[in-house]
């Protein structure tokens, strides 16, 4: 593993192969949300936009896949400037985030660029 | 938005001729390791504008406790508080620091928590722990500045809590330093524009305390770091471009 020859080791590939067999993560824009709730807890639609570049009808199906998977719940919120839809990790989606960040640093990296090894 | 994923997976179900077991799992290999890859650098340079307006709220925060720190016992002054009985100025004055430094130590704990995840996703996207040499040098610096801070207190005893608050304020720039460097690669300027703010305050109250016996000049350095620390979040909030709205 991480020796940058791009090889996987066959557990890994089981893994990964588990995670993205699962309908709610086999999209990579429901992938990135989960990447960016997990860090973040809890973000504005508006910011979700900005992040995914999706058009908002498609934006708001990512999330109700999320939210239908119990990884994410979503809530209308009251400021200043109007109400405000935020959607927020739940303690299933932290797990879920969690497994990604393995996946992530079990990925062979090539040391001198410091960049995961292209396929 | 183009979903390989999404696509990678429906060409896989759908296929209709044989697929041989091998071809299987290089192309679900390559999907997956392509999407989880390509997700964690989108996320890393959208997490950068996001963190930094998220940070304005930090330099806001800690500049308005410096601030209040020095401002609010002048005002106070200025009415009939000088008139009250000594313990209940002392009380006052210790519940409006401890108000301003909780607070800003929340807003500081929420941050610093949002900083380390960041580093966790970078960290396992390129396959390393970038930050030992950044820790061991910053629980050097902190080190110093106990001791440094100590034995300015037990030479200096009059000045003791103006010595206490630069070193406490000295080890939080060292550690936002840390923290700055776990949230961005690089570091933004108006990162390096607060840390060197509070490291030339603490210095130059050290000095105006120690050897110049120029108390004033306490109050001088930490007012110019607070107006900088306010700059920077003004930068921080409307001046960066990659910035994002609404979170």
């Amino acid at each position: 593993m991480g020796t940058g020859t791009g090889s996987v080791a066959p557990e890994l590939l089981a893994s990964l192969g588990e995670q993205f067999s699962q309908e709610e993560l086999r999209s990579s824009v429901r992938i990135l949300i989960m990447l960016s709730l997990g860090v973040n807890r809890r973000m504005g639609f508006l910011a979700l936009l900005r992040l995914s570049h999706c058009a908002k009808g498609s934006l708001s199906y990512h999330l109700k896949q999320l939210e239908e998977a119990g990884l994410i719940r979503t809530s209308t919120v009251f400021t200043l400037g109007g109400p405000r839809v935020v959607a927020e990790i739940t303690d299933k989606g932290r797990a879920r985030y969690s497994g990604l960040i393995d996946e992530l640093r079990r990925l062979p990296v090539n040391h001198e660029t410091a960049e995961p090894v292209s396929s | 938005m183009v979903e390989p994923a999404a696509k990678g997976f429906k060409l896989l179900h759908s296929s209709p001729g044989p697929m041989s077991k091998e071809s299987f799992v290089h192309e679900k290999e390559d999907s997956a390791r392509s999407d989880l890859r390509d997700s964690a650098r989108q996320f890393l340079e959208f997490q950068r504008g996001f963190l930094r307006r998220r940070w304005a709220s930090y330099y806001a925060i800690w500049a308005s406790a410096v601030t209040g720190y020095f401002l609010v016992p002048f005002l106070l002054g200025l009415t009939g508080f000088a008139s009250l009985p000594l313990a209940i100025r002392l009380l006052t004055f210790a519940g409006i620091d401890l108000v301003l430094t909780g607070t800003a130590l929340a807003v500081t704990v929420l941050l610093w928590g949002l900083a380390t995840r960041t580093s966790d996703v970078r960290d396992a996207a390129g396959g390393r722990r970038s930050l030992t040499g950044s820790r061991n040098l910053v629980r050097f610096a902190i080190t110093l500045a106990v001791v440094v801070g100590a034995v300015a207190v037990s030479t200096r005893s009059e000045f003791a809590s103006f010595l206490v608050g630069d070193t406490s304020l000295l080890i939080l720039s060292f550690l936002l330093l840390l923290h700055l460097r776990r949230a961005f690669q690089p570091i933004p300027f108006e990162g390096w524009l607060a840390a060197s703010s509070y490291i030339t305050a603490a210095a130059f109250s050290y000095v105006s305390l120690l050897l110049l016996d120029f108390p004033l000049g306490h109050e001088i350095a930490w007012s110019a770091a607070a107006v900088v620390w306010f700059g920077c979040a003004a930068f921080a909030r409307f001046g960066v471009r990659e910035s994002v709205e609404g979170s």
